[in-house]
């Protein structure tokens, strides 16, 4: 007689299964006897008596369950224990299989030492979704947007209370522990720990950091209405206070469209008090706070980027114009703006990335005065018909009124194609400028899709005895999925003029479109 | 004192992150690509878009937040 | 608006989809939520949930039924129809071709209760508690007592039905081979490991009871209590069943309470860590006569019914849980001859 106990922790669920799979195998040839019995101390001695109590068992408890086989000759125990593991699988791949879980709870049973949650349902939805995940204990990235600002505020504090990070609402791109969560590219893991407010601004700095030959330690994102009035900047603040205890994040980068004043003050106050140098990018916003509470601020993303860089190298800080020698971005402005006609005189700005399109409006606004947008820097240079193009334009066509009942540009092309050709159509358009953006959520090869509308839209252009001028930055890194490299090739190939930076392709274009007349103004 | 459950996620450099992904589903396909282990969840709306469940549901959600369990809290915090 | 369920009319417990599926069929099946209705509610159930918010985490699932722990060691069973009533048990509307395992519930889901509602997870099922009906496990016995030798009749064709219709691979088994009743005698060759082994115990226990000595009921309870095969372990069901008839005939025939009383208490002080906590439910509610429902009728109907009435009971009894249901009647056998015997010494004019 041979005896084998196989225990099952924590069986409720297929208990029923369970006795099944002992009656079945108790069937089988050489089986004396299958038997299914909880680890209870009498049923234990039981074992002991018998000589089968091992350590697993004993350490087991009365509501665990043994399944224990007594066979003939250990021949038929093979047989028997092979047939009871087999029969588990079937049963719990099934299982598995069977269920897709649709709620948080039954996610957290099949996982229960899952650590965050991302969410992605409609903004009615949102809030109930990351409370259930806080009050669980997990960090939650919310994509969601839409979500009321009082809803967001709560989700905050409360958040703050438990020591967990609330990504979000509308927080398109994070990168924790090496990992892109939402639109994220594939960055190396460094010395650099960014808290932004802005998914694109997050990926231009994270990549440019790549590329500079460092990393990213932690990038939290805190959604878009962080450094509003309202929500006061909290996760910007439990962000810049986690990255000063984590022993792997030597130099900070804040990130944010230009904050509500007060909420801007009491960031920079705790920026302040931060024992590790910080980088502040208020996209171009020049306050003063910045340099008085010791961090260092930088005008534009990529200035950002090299600052930090430079901190944890210990360089000195330098504002970057362009990367290429003065003299060759210059003949590459001639060998472009020689063949436009007089009537083409203007930068028609089509952006993926709304912080992307906005720090070109910061960019441009010196080189070429104001600049249209339906995200403008002053409101008397708001777009009447965000369809018609007026002078220069820079637009986001990220924002709602392109984005309705369709996918986000990053994803779908079709809005930005046709508006390139129409661009082109315009005599007075001299330059299209152009954000590129790689990485995980984003199309699987952008260019491919934007060199043929390129194509058509310098084809249209010649054909009327014009030229058009295409520029364009990609935000990417060679590791991401679509190739940094394969895409500014391809790009190049259709005669478009890619920049390493957004501020950079928007200082080209300004030069391009204005002849190379604002150069003195731009190399000062 | 206050559990760190960040400390979990960040300050432990060789946690692995175990995500849930509720809503749209490529997200959860882009993390499995970086070798991530996610459960996605098939999400619909609650209640099968019932409102009066909604707000029933929402009203117990603020009764769990009342004044009288964050004082419970804050007492059985104090260690 | 209220959405309609798909699948289940809340009143009839009839399905609007047909064709069975297997237990382990797709929950995809499912619309969510599904809506049930509770149509009893046990006593203690009630207590346990009343006017709380949050009531506790699904804690084990079954065919039939599904466990909520409330606190560290309480439980109310939402519960099939078919399972019948009970004192911690809600009795729902899903009928008997359904399972609870395919309706997508999971353990430590949380379950909420709003006005009405008990709801399970995060909506997956809501059951309405509006129209349900408390019950309380009835310790007067209805109908005339019949004499105690009808009784034992009545005993006898409880055993017989339990030979045909039971399950042996606990401690069941005692029944068919009791040549004699008060367990001396024994083809032990025939029995199954755990009956083997269990044996002496009861054996001893039985004669601890008559003999009123507590430290010997104690003993042997410590040697039975979480022993043997099944998620209720047989020795524990065989205990509540006995427990349960102890109470309820004592209460009955008017014989003896206070001794039943302390002999039941003696085997409850035993029970605390050394059983499932499922069944340390079930055992703690016998003690005070309290068990489910057709466990009751049985006990009722060997002291009131006619023989047939006393089968159909005991099939009744025989269908709870796998093998639970046979070592239940094993327990209700030793417990009724034990008071039986004593009634009869004691000639009650009954």
């Amino acid at each position: 007689m041979v005896v084998r106990v196989i225990i099952r922790k924590d069986t409720y669920r297929d208990s029923v299964t369970l006795m099944k799979i002992s009656n079945k195998v108790a069937e089988l040839k050489g089986v004396l006897q299958a038997a299914v019995i909880m680890a209870t101390p009498t049923n234990k001695q039981l074992l002991r008596d018998v000589k089968l109590l091992t350590d697993e068992i004993e350490r087991a408890g009365p509501n665990d369950l043994v399944i224990a086989l007594d066979t003939e000759n250990e021949e038929s125990m093979q047989i028997a224990v092979s047939e009871v593991d087999k029969l588990l699988s079937a049963w719990e791949s099934m299982e598995v299989e069977e269920v897709r879980p649709k709620t948080l709870d039954s996610a957290l049973s099949i996982m229960p030492d899952a650590n965050l949650v991302m969410i992605s349902v409609p903004g009615d939805f949102a809030k109930r979704e990351a409370l259930r995940a806080l009050r669980k204990g997990l960090n939650v990235f919310l994509f969601s947007s839409n979500v009321p600002i009082e809803e967001e505020l709560e989700l905050k504090k409360i958040s703050k209370e438990r020591g967990l990070l609330m990504m979000g609402p509308d927080c398109g791109t994070a990168i924790i522990n090496n990992i892109a969560l939402g639109f994220g590219n594939v960055v190396n893991q460094g010395p650099i720990g960014m808290v932004s407010a802005s998914g694109t601004g997050l990926q231009q700095v994270s990549t440019l950091i790549h590329m500079e030959g460092l990393g990213i330690s932690q990038a939290i994102g805190t959604g878009g209405n962080d450094l509003s009035k309202e929500v006061g900047g909290m996760m910007m603040m439990e962000g810049i206070k986690l990255l000063e205890k984590d022993k792997k994040t030597q130099a900070i980068v804040l990130i944010s469209k230009p904050p509500d004043p007060q909420t801007g003050e009491k960031v920079l106050k705790v920026a302040g008090h931060c024992e590790k140098p910080i980088v502040v990018n208020f996209l171009g916003e020049e306050i003063d706070e910045i340099g008085k509470r010791g961090c260092i601020a930088a005008t534009t993303l990529e200035d950002a980027a090299r600052a930090a860089c430079a901190l944890v190298r210990g360089k000195k800080i330098e504002k970057t114009i362009f990367t290429l020698p003065r003299r060759r971005i210059m003949s590459m402005v001639n060998a472009e703006s020689s063949k436009l006609s007089r009537m083409q005189k203007y930068v028609r700005g089509l952006f993926s990335g709304g912080t992307l399109c906005y720090e070109a409006l910061v960019v441009l606004a010196p080189l070429i005065g104001d600049v249209y947008s339906n995200i403008p820097l002053k409101a008397e240079y708001e777009l009447e018909d965000v369809n018609v193009s007026k002078r220069h334009i820079c637009i986001d066509m990220g924002s709602e009124e392109f984005t309705i009942g369709r996918p986000h540009p990053m994803i779908d092309f079709t809005l930005r194609k046709r508006r390139i050709v129409q661009e082109a159509k315009d005599p007075e358009t001299a330059v299209v400028l152009l954000d590129v953006v790689l990485g995980y959520g984003a199309h699987q090869d952008p260019a491919a899709e934007l060199v043929p509308s390129i194509a058509d839209a310098k084809t249209v252009a010649e054909q009327n005895g014009r030229f058009l001028s295409v520029v364009a930055s990609i935000v990417g890194t060679p590791e991401d999925p679509q190739d940094l490299r394969k895409q500014r090739r391809k790009l190049k190939g259709a005669g478009v003029i890619v920049m390493p930076s957004n501020a950079q392709a928007s200082r080209i274009a300004a030069l391009i479109a204005t002849r190379g007349t604002v150069e003195e103004k731009l190399f000062g | 004192m206050k559990k760190s459950y960040l400390g979990k996620v960040m300050i432990m450099p060789n946690k692995k992150l175990k995500v849930i992904n509720i809503g749209i589903e490529t997200f959860a396909e882009d993390l499995r690509k970086q070798g991530v282990e996610v459960v996605h969840v098939d999400w619909r709306p609650p209640a099968g878009g019932d409102v009066e469940i909604l707000k029933l549901l929402d009203k117990l959600e603020e009764g769990v937040d009342s004044p009288e369990r964050d004082c419970l809290k804050r007492l059985t915090s104090k260690q | 608006m209220i959405s309609q369920p798909t699948d289940i009319e809340p009143q009839t417990g009839k399905v609007v989809i047909s064709g069975e599926k297997p237990d382990f069929s797709s929950s995809t099946m499912i619309t969510h939520p599904l809506r049930l209705e509770a149509i009893f509610i046990g006593s203690i159930a009630a207590n346990r949930s009343f006017n709380q918010e949050r009531i506790g985490q699904v804690h084990s699932v079954f065919r039939r039924a599904f466990n909520v722990l409330i606190s560290d060691n309480q439980l109310i069973s939402i519960v099939r129809r078919d399972v019948g009533k009970g004192p911690i048990n809600i009795v729902t509307n899903l009928p008997q071709y359904r399972s609870m395992t395919s309706i997508g519930i999971r353990r430590k889901y949380e379950v909420l209760k709003v006005d009405d509602l008990i709801i399970v997870g995060n909506n997956v099922l809501i059951i309405s508690t509006k129209n349900a009906k408390q019950w309380r496990p009835r310790k007067e016995f209805r109908g005339n007592l019949l004499t105690i030798k009808k009784m034992r009749d009545n005993l006898m064709v409880m055993k017989e039905v339990a030979c045909s219709h039971g399950h042996f691979d606990g401690l069941g088994q005692l029944i068919k081979y009791t040549e004699d009743e008060h367990l001396e005698k024994f083809i032990t060759k025939k029995l199954n490991l755990f009956a083997r082994m269990a044996l002496p115990h009861i054996s001893r226990l039985l004669k601890a009871i008559k003999a009123g000595s507590s430290q010997d009921i104690k003993r042997s309870a410590k040697k039975l209590i979480g022993f043997g095969p099944g998620l209720t372990p047989s020795a524990d069901d065989m205990l509540s069943g006995l427990m349960t008839s102890l109470a309820l005939i004592a209460e009955n025939l008017d014989v003896n309470m206070n001794f039943v009383s302390k002999v039941n208490k003696d085997i409850a002080s035993c029970i605390p860590g050394r059983t499932a906590l499922i069944s340390q439910e079930f055992l703690m509610h016998a003690v005070a006569g309290e068990a489910n429902e057709p466990i009751i009728t049985l006990i009722e109907k060997i002291l009131t019914a006619k023989p047939n009435e006393v089968e159909n009971a005991a099939k009744e009894v025989l269908a709870i849980g796998d093998i639970s249901g046979t070592d239940i009647v094993l327990g209700i056998l030793l417990g009724s001859q034990l008071l039986l015997d004593e009634a009869q010494y004691l000639d009650k004019n009954i």
